[in-house]
């Protein structure tokens, strides 16, 4: 039982000299022992305003360990040689200690979402992942069974509602976007009750994620299309096989090479952002198979329609403008006067265009010239691309639209699949992708495409 | 044979070396006291980055946030004290938040003085549908100032027209400076800027919500109940709030109040608000909990 009376007493400089057991116990807890100055930061205050003023006074104070909360009224009497502190109705109470919501349970992969709601299942944020299935815009508020259609599992339990009502944790909710004949997108829920100090319950918070039967081809509307179909689930397979993990760790290095969550060690941060690096030429090596895997597919093909070209070359150079000033490298765009529409598809058109950039960027030298140069011929128009790079042997002009080629090069500049699927697409889409170079004099990669009369 | 007096070496008049000492100085010269923690800095430092990208998005949602952050790092962030002033606050609340929030307590206080007042707070029944509204409001506005990882941010709509000029000036300026071969999204920056300030008068923040969620709790005279049951269930965000309108103050100016005043200097603010003894136990234990409290010696307001 704790005794209802404690006491302690301090010299001039605020040295605790003498203390009775419990108050004892608590600056010991704190690092600090008899002969060390009062440490515990309540009490310590008070005890300075009330030496400062040389006043006696009295105030409610509450101290604690992880356990235990002490509560009392501190009485402090500054006297020449220093305080006599006396703590009236010392009382303890035990912690009740939640678990701590770590941000980790609220971090969703890419493909899913975080969300929280409060008392009532309102909700009150919802952030959607990159990848993840769209939601509709104004969930601002409304109740969680409102904006997904929530589904009962094999046995007829709702785990969110069983949750709600005994404020616990739950996991394996069914829910989904939508009803046929509207897309459906499948997402398992699970969240952790958040309570306020008083053990109230303040709200849910969690995650959910796209439901591992989710194959696509439970989506009415990709069931009579196979191509799309095998697209589309070979992509959800590099998804849950690589791209995660790699999301994951790009995005922790990421958060601790910029030491967002507080400082560390400055080799550490940099070994963080190596990691990150890593992360990333990895992606970009998953992104390029995945492409591969697709393009080489027997019934790949691209819709090809009417595009501005002009307008495509520009955003393109946009995009890689900031490699090219980080190397001190110019960027000519040089254009024909009348416009320029011609057959492609654009993201493909995009893709490669920005890759021809960044390699042009990548093998110049500091203080050089790229040029971007658009042309129309009769029935074709070119999108051109030079550098004034170490140029390109007759040798290598050769083999360096094969796959895995990169010319002898070791370092982690890229996959060796760039060029080869820039060719094979250029070629889905009726066009071209060709260089010429001399060794000394930079390279010449042109795109070729079909062009489109004016009507 | 005299001694020979030397100078020391003082560097190749490099102008970063001739910076960082000048930074050293300034460090050293500084009482401990008066020094952030890192965490305090690297926490500020990040609400930074995040308005700043949230204000840019405003511009260009497509605008290259990591190419302006770095550079305006690299080049120094064009910050006024009212911008570090806003970072600061925001992540010391979020530090006293962070604190406070894992540690929940039992507290049965229910004999002592003042504490007789009724529950009244979401998850119980509100006595009508507009405050239940008006709370809803609060609490989704008071959400939107984190980003998309849960990590503590500021919202446009929760800084000042000033600060949220500012931010659109230097950032437009920025991309001035970046498009000046484009002649035509040149051209069209300065209506982006335009719509990103139409927008800004168009919506609601924390404090305009703060606003209605306490005249709603006033017209079901419920305020004086809310405001102690809000500290003791350490709901920080409410209580703020509501001390803030009944001050006529910012928000973030009362937080910053509350992460910085010694509790002497709450009584203005807590006793029109009819704050129990408990309820001041509570907030003046839960305050303790945030450590490297800037705590002020003289007064405020």
């Amino acid at each position: 039982m704790s005794p209802s009376l404690v006491r302690c007493r301090v010299d001039a400089q605020g040295i605790l000299i003498s203390a009775d057991a419990p108050l004892l116990r608590l600056q010991q807890l704190t690092g600090a022992d008899l002969g060390d100055p009062m440490a515990l930061p309540g009490l310590a205050q008070l005890l300075h305003s009330a030496v400062a003023s040389m006043r006696r006074m009295s105030r409610a104070v509450m101290m604690g360990d992880a356990r235990f909360l002490m509560t009392g009224v501190a009485q402090i009497t500054p006297h020449g040689d220093g305080a006599d502190i006396v703590i009236q109705d010392w009382r303890s109470i035990e912690r009740v200690v939640t678990e701590p919501i770590t941000l980790h349970a609220s971090l969703p992969s890419p493909m899913g979402w975080s969300w929280e709601t409060d008392a009532d299942l309102n909700l009150l944020a919802m952030r959607v992942g990159a990848s993840a299935p769209p939601l509709s815009v104004d969930w601002d508020g409304r109740p969680l069974g409102e904006v997904l259609h929530l589904t009962a599992d094999q046995d007829g339990d709702m785990p969110i509602i069983s949750a709600h009502e005994d404020k616990q944790i739950f996991a394996g909710q069914q829910a989904s976007t939508g009803k046929p004949p509207k897309t459906v997108h499948d997402m398992i829920l699970t969240g952790n009750p958040i309570f306020d100090a008083k053990g109230g319950l303040r709200g849910f918070r969690g995650i959910a994620e796209p439901a591992p039967h989710m194959d696509i081809n439970q989506c009415p509307h990709f069931q009579n299309d196979g191509e799309i179909y095998a697209e589309l689930r070979f992509n959800k397979r590099v998804d849950d096989a690589l791209r995660q993990p790699l999301n994951q760790i790009i995005g922790k290095a990421t958060s601790i090479a910029d030491q967002f969550d507080g400082p560390i060690r400055a080799d550490y941060a940099r070994y963080a952002s190596d990691i990150a690096q890593a992360g990333r030429h990895l992606l970009g090596l998953v992104d390029d198979l995945a492409d591969v895997q697709n393009i080489e597919s027997p019934t790949f093909h691209l819709d090809a329609q009417n595009i501005d070209l002009l307008d495509i070359a520009q955003r393109a150079v946009s995009l890689t403008a900031s490699q090219a000033d980080e190397k001190h490298i110019a960027v000519r765009f040089l254009v024909p006067e009348q416009g320029c529409v011609g057959k492609g598809e654009p993201r493909r058109v995009l893709q490669i265009l920005i890759n021809l950039l960044s390699n042009a960027v990548r093998y110049s030298s500091s203080e050089t010239e790229i040029v971007v140069h658009v042309e129309r011929f009769e029935d074709r128009i070119s999108l051109a691309v030079s550098d004034q790079g170490p140029g390109i042997s007759v040798e290598h002009q050769r083999v360096i639209f094969d796959k895995f080629e990169r010319l002898g090069r070791r370092d982690s500049g890229g996959s060796g699949l760039g060029l080869y699927i820039a060719r094979k697409l250029a070629r889905a889409m009726g066009g071209d992708l060709t260089v010429t170079s001399r060794l000394g004099h930079g390279a010449y990669f042109t795109l070729w495409l079909s062009a489109v009369n004016a009507a | 044979m005299s001694p020979t007096s030397v100078s020391p070496p003082r560097g190749n008049g490099s102008p970063i070396l001739s910076a960082r000492m000048a930074e050293l100085v300034q460090y050293m010269g500084t009482p401990l006291l008066g020094r952030l923690t890192d965490e305090q800095r690297s926490l500020s430092l990040a609400i930074a980055r995040r308005l700043v990208t949230n204000v840019a998005r405003h511009i260009d949602a497509d605008m290259d946030m990591a190419a302006l952050w770095g550079d305006w790092t690299r080049d120094g962030i064009p910050v006024t004290e009212e911008f570090a002033r806003a970072c600061f606050t925001r992540a010391e609340e979020h530090r006293w938040r962070v604190a406070t929030e894992h540690s929940a307590l039992t507290v049965n206080l229910n004999n002592q003085q003042g504490n007789q007042h009724v529950a009244a707070r979401a998850g119980d029944v509100w006595p009508n549908h507009a405050l239940a509204a008006a709370y809803q409001q609060f609490q989704l506005a008071d959400r939107r100032r984190f980003d998309a990882y849960g990590y503590p941010a500021l919202g446009i709509t929760d800084i000042s027209d000033n600060l949220f000029r500012h931010l659109l000036n230097e950032i437009a300026r920025w991309r001035l400076e970046v498009l000046s071969a484009d002649r035509k999204s040149s051209a069209g920056l300065g209506d982006a800027v335009r719509y990103a300030w139409q927008q800004k008068t168009a919506e609601k923040g924390i404090d305009a919500a703060a606003q209605d969620f306490f005249h709603q709790l006033l017209n079901a005279n419920l305020l004086y109940d809310y405001v102690n049951e809000a500290i003791l269930r350490h709901e920080w965000p409410s209580f703020l709030a509501l001390a803030s309108v009944a001050q006529a103050q910012r928000y973030a100016d009362m937080s910053l109040f509350f992460m910085t005043a010694t509790p002497d200097q709450w009584a203005k603010i807590l006793n029109p608000l009819r704050v129990s003894d408990a309820a001041k136990l509570t907030l003046e234990e839960a305050i303790m909990l945030l450590p490297a409290r800037a705590s002020a010696s003289d007064g405020w307001m």
